[in-house]
């Protein structure tokens, strides 16, 4: 995970985020909204998982699947 | 300063003289600014609340001896000190002549002959690899049958047809390609490119060279929606460190004189230039308006000025073209139609 590609994300309360290198802009859902401000705070995947888990009420391997999804959708958009 | 700026087509294939002038007005760069137009429909004609005069030029296909007479007129009559030239069609004209304007009293800042060629589509795949910068694959053509070969080699579809100044399509089969090469080639001439999409987002950068390999601003920013045409409609600006470098590459590496636009597509591993515009973008005025006013540069330029290099910008600013209409009497239009 390319932490600092993480930190130049901009993002707003209403889940707006854009990337200042490319320009993309994304609309974050609340799970996604909780990820990205986890790991840019430098917490490791599985922690950013847990946290999602206990934050939403869902079981620890639902939130693993949402984080790995997360993850890939990062790395297709070039920004992990 | 009292300058010249071409290119007043500020229509939905737009020129970048009127945004220019707006730079230039906004910075009080220069006092008197002078239209030159092409067509008594261009609407930078009309706006005389930026342009203090304009004139009908004649075409850069009549050639050197109309164009010197006519700008022998506009300095005689409106007494310009500078032009910037601002349409690919008529920089070979002006680059050529350069020294013969300045013994009229018109100072220009444009590259030299050999620098605009380095530059050509033709070229670019050989100042691509001078700059380790990558080139979509692109084969030159200059017939139908050459067309028709490349397509029975094994090439895939789709693929882009290029003319060497201006047009773009993307085709998807035989029978589109030859439409497209010979729109093409009717209204721009030959060779023709043929060009393989690349996989990516589009960015832009503008950016004004001194002539002496140095960079004297740029501005980095990504189209979010553009039209039929593939102009910008909005935009972004952006903080793209790979795209900065290149121009300062470029820069260094050809020394480049005066304005120029880099036309690149990122992909998430890497970064290929597909075309460099040797001018001002119509999409300058964005430049401007988020602190590199790079048309008040050039003219700094011509003036042997001291020039800001500076090319901090604000990142996330959003651009927004949009339409607007003004009306005038008829005989303003028949005034310019019966100039030419």
């Amino acid at each position: 995970m390319l932490q600092n590609r993480l930190q130049q994300l901009a993002t707003n309360d209403d889940g707006f985020c854009f990337d200042p290198r490319t320009g993309e802009t994304y609309q974050l859902n609340e799970t996604a909204q909780v990820l990205l401000m986890e790991l840019k705070r430098g917490r490791s995947e599985s922690e950013a998982a847990t946290l999602l888990a206990a934050d939403f009420g869902i079981s620890i391997h639902e939130a693993e699947a949402d984080t790995q999804e997360f993850i890939q959708l990062l790395k297709m958009n070039g920004i992990a | 300063m009292r300058v010249g700026v071409s290119g007043m087509n500020a229509t939905d294939n737009p020129g970048p003289g009127v945004p220019v002038v707006r730079s230039l007005r906004e910075a009080k760069a220069a006092n008197y600014i002078v239209g030159l137009s092409y067509d008594a429909h261009d609407p930078g004609n009309y706006m005389d609340f930026l342009i203090d005069r304009v004139y009908r030029m004649p075409y850069p296909t009549k050639g050197w001896s109309a164009l010197s007479e006519a700008l022998a007129q506009v300095k005689k009559e409106s007494n310009i000190d500078a032009i910037i030239p601002c349409l690919d069609v008529e920089l070979p004209l002006y680059i050529k002549h350069q020294d013969k304007l300045r013994q009229l009293g018109i100072k220009t800042f444009l590259p030299t002959e050999d620098q605009f060629a380095l530059r050509s589509k033709e070229k670019l795949i050989h100042l691509c690899r001078d700059l380790d910068i990558n080139y979509p694959e692109t084969t030159l053509i200059n017939s139908v049958e050459e067309l028709e070969q490349w397509a029975g080699s094994g090439n895939d579809w789709p693929v882009f047809v290029k003319g060497r100044y201006y047009k773009a399509y993307i085709t998807y089969n035989l029978a589109e390609a030859v439409h497209k090469f010979t729109e093409i080639a009717a209204d721009w001439g030959l060779p023709i490119l043929l060009q393989k999409p690349t996989p990516g987002v589009e960015v832009n950068l503008v950016g004004l060279g001194d002539g002496e390999g140095g960079l004297c601003g740029s501005v980095a920013i990504k189209k979010l929606t553009t039209t039929a045409l593939g102009k910008i409609w909005t935009g972004v600006t952006i903080d793209h460190p790979a795209l900065n470098e290149l121009a300062t590459r470029f820069v260094r590496h050809t020394k480049w004189r005066g304005p120029f636009e880099l036309e690149c597509i990122q992909s998430p591993e890497t970064i290929s230039l597909i075309e460099i515009n040797p001018r001002f973008p119509a999409w300058v005025y964005f430049a401007s308006a988020v602190g590199i006013n790079l048309p008040e540069r050039l003219l700094q330029l011509m003036q042997d000025k001291s020039v800001d290099a500076e090319s901090q910008y604000p990142v996330g600013k959003y651009f927004v073209r949009y339409t607007y209409e003004m009306v005038t009497d008829i005989s303003e239009f028949f005034r310019f139609a019966s100039s030419g």
